[in-house]
C-alpha cells in the first residue's frame, strides 16, 4: 500500500533497478514506466546495432520488454539488469536474423552507407548533431555497429559490447579509435560540402 | 573492468555522436507505449501456457522453406494443448485446443487487441493479424484462464 502511494512520488527515478523491478512485479505501473524510461533508449540502440530493418528493430525491442515482463519477478541479480537486457536483445536479434525473411541480407548492407535505418536528420535542430549523424550514416557497417554500442546509455561494459559484437575485448579500443577517425573524416567531408545542413535541410 | 582510456578528442566526438543519435534516432513512441502496456498483460490472472513447439525453429532443408507459408506453434498449460497456425501472407491465425472445449480468445498483438469466439470443438479463426509480437488469452466458460507466453510472428 505504502509502496503504491510512494511510487507516484517524483523520486521514483532515484530507485534502484531492483526496487523498480520489485514494485513492477507487484503491478506498480509507475515503477514499470520508470524502467521503460530508464532503459528504453538502451534497448532500442542495441536493437539498432544489428542489421535489422525498422519494423524488425521494433519487434526486437518490443520482444525484449515482453521477456522482461515475463521474468520481472525472477531476475536474479537486479543490478545486472542492463546486461540482462543486452543479452536478451542479442538473442532476439539473432533469432530474427537467423529465421526471418524480413531481416536485411548482409550482402546488401555491408560496407555501404546506411539506407536501411531512417536516421531522421531532418528532425534534428542542432547543426552539430545533424552533421555527426550524417557522418555516422556514411560509415561502414562494422564501425556503425561498434560506435552505436559505445553511445548506449546507461553505458554498456566492454565485456557486454565484446559479446554483442562477438569480437575479442582487446580489439575494441583500437577499433573504436579507427572508427572515430573515420567519423571525424566524414564530418570534415560533409562540412566541406556544406553537407550537414543541405543534406538535412532538403534541397527539394 | 578492462576499460580502455580514450583521448580527449575521441571522447568529445563520441559525446557529440551520442547526442546526435539520441535526437535523430529516438525510441519510437509506439515501442514505448507497447512496452508500458505490457504490465497490463502481466496483471491478467491466468495460467501461463509455455511455447513447446515452433516450426520456425525446426531445421528445414533450404529448398523446402519457401514452399511453407504457415507457421505452426504449440503451447502447453497443464492438461491443455493449444496449436496455432499463422499465415503471414493471408494475415490469418487459426487455433485449436485439446481437449476440445469452447472458449473466448483475447488476441494481444503489437497493433491490435480484439476478441474472437471459438466453436464448440475448440477451433477459432482470426483475420487481419499483422506480424509482430502475439499473446493469446483463453477464457473458458466459468473456468480457468490461460495466457500464452509472447511469441513474435
Amino acid at each position: 500500500m505504502t509502496a503504491a502511494a510512494d511510487a507516484y512520488d517524483p523520486g521514483i527515478e532515484a530507485l534502484s533497478h531492483g526496487e523498480l523491478l520489485e514494485l513492477a512485479a507487484n503491478g506498480e505501473q509507475a515503477a514499470w514506466d520508470a524502467l521503460v524510461d530508464r532503459f528504453g533508449q538502451m534497448v532500442w540502440s542495441i536493437a539498432r546495432s544489428f542489421r535489422l530493418d525498422d519494423a524488425t528493430a521494433k519487434d526486437v525491442s518490443q520482444t525484449v520488454w515482453l521477456r522482461l515482463i515475463e521474468n520481472v519477478g525472477s531476475i536474479k541479480d537486479p543490478e545486472r539488469l542492463p546486461g540482462w537486457l543486452a543479452t536478451t536483445c542479442r538473442r532476439e536479434a539473432m533469432r530474427v536474423l537467423g529465421v526471418s525473411k524480413r531481416a536485411v541480407p548482409t550482402e546488401f548492407t555491408n560496407d555501404v552507407a546506411d539506407t536501411s535505418t531512417s536516421l531522421e536528420q531532418m528532425l534534428i535542430d542542432d547543426e552539430e548533431s545533424r552533421e555527426v549523424v550524417a557522418a555516422f550514416a556514411a560509415l561502414d557497417e562494422p564501425c556503425r555497429r561498434l560506435l552505436r554500442l559505445f553511445t548506449v546509455e546507461p553505458a554498456l561494459s566492454y565485456e557486454e559490447i565484446a559479446e554483442l559484437l562477438e569480437k575479442p575485448i582487446g580489439s575494441l579500443g583500437p577499433t573504436r579509435s579507427r572508427c572515430l577517425d573515420k567519423l571525424r573524416a566524414a564530418m570534415t567531408r560533409i562540412r566541406a560540402l556544406g553537407g550537414g545542413s543541405s543534406r538535412a535541410g532538403g534541397e527539394h | 573492468m578492462s576499460e580502455i582510456p580514450m583521448s580527449h578528442e575521441d571522447e568529445q566526438v563520441l559525446a557529440k555522436l551520442r547526442r546526435g543519435l539520441a535526437e535523430g534516432d529516438p525510441v519510437p513512441t509506439d515501442v514505448v507505449e507497447f512496452a508500458r502496456a505490457a504490465l497490463g498483460w502481466r496483471q491478467i490472472d491466468a495460467e501461463l501456457a509455455r511455447l513447446d513447439f515452433d516450426s520456425i525453429e525446426e531445421d528445414v532443408p533450404a529448398g523446402v522453406r519457401s514452399s511453407i507459408t504457415a507457421r505452426m506453434l504449440s503451447f502447453q498449460a497443464g492438461r491443455w494443448t493449444l496449436d496455432i497456425e499463422y499465415d503471414d501472407a493471408a494475415q490469418r491465425l487459426l487455433g485449436q485446443i485439446e481437449p476440445e472445449t469452447p472458449y473466448r480468445v483475447d488476441i494481444h498483438s503489437a497493433g491490435t487487441f480484439f476478441t474472437v469466439q471459438s466453436d464448440e470443438q475448440g477451433h477459432f479463426e482470426a483475420e487481419g493479424i499483422l506480424s509482430g509480437p502475439l499473446s493469446l488469452v483463453l477464457r473458458f466458460n466459468g473456468g480457468p484462464v490461460i495466457k500464452t507466453q509472447w511469441v513474435v510472428l
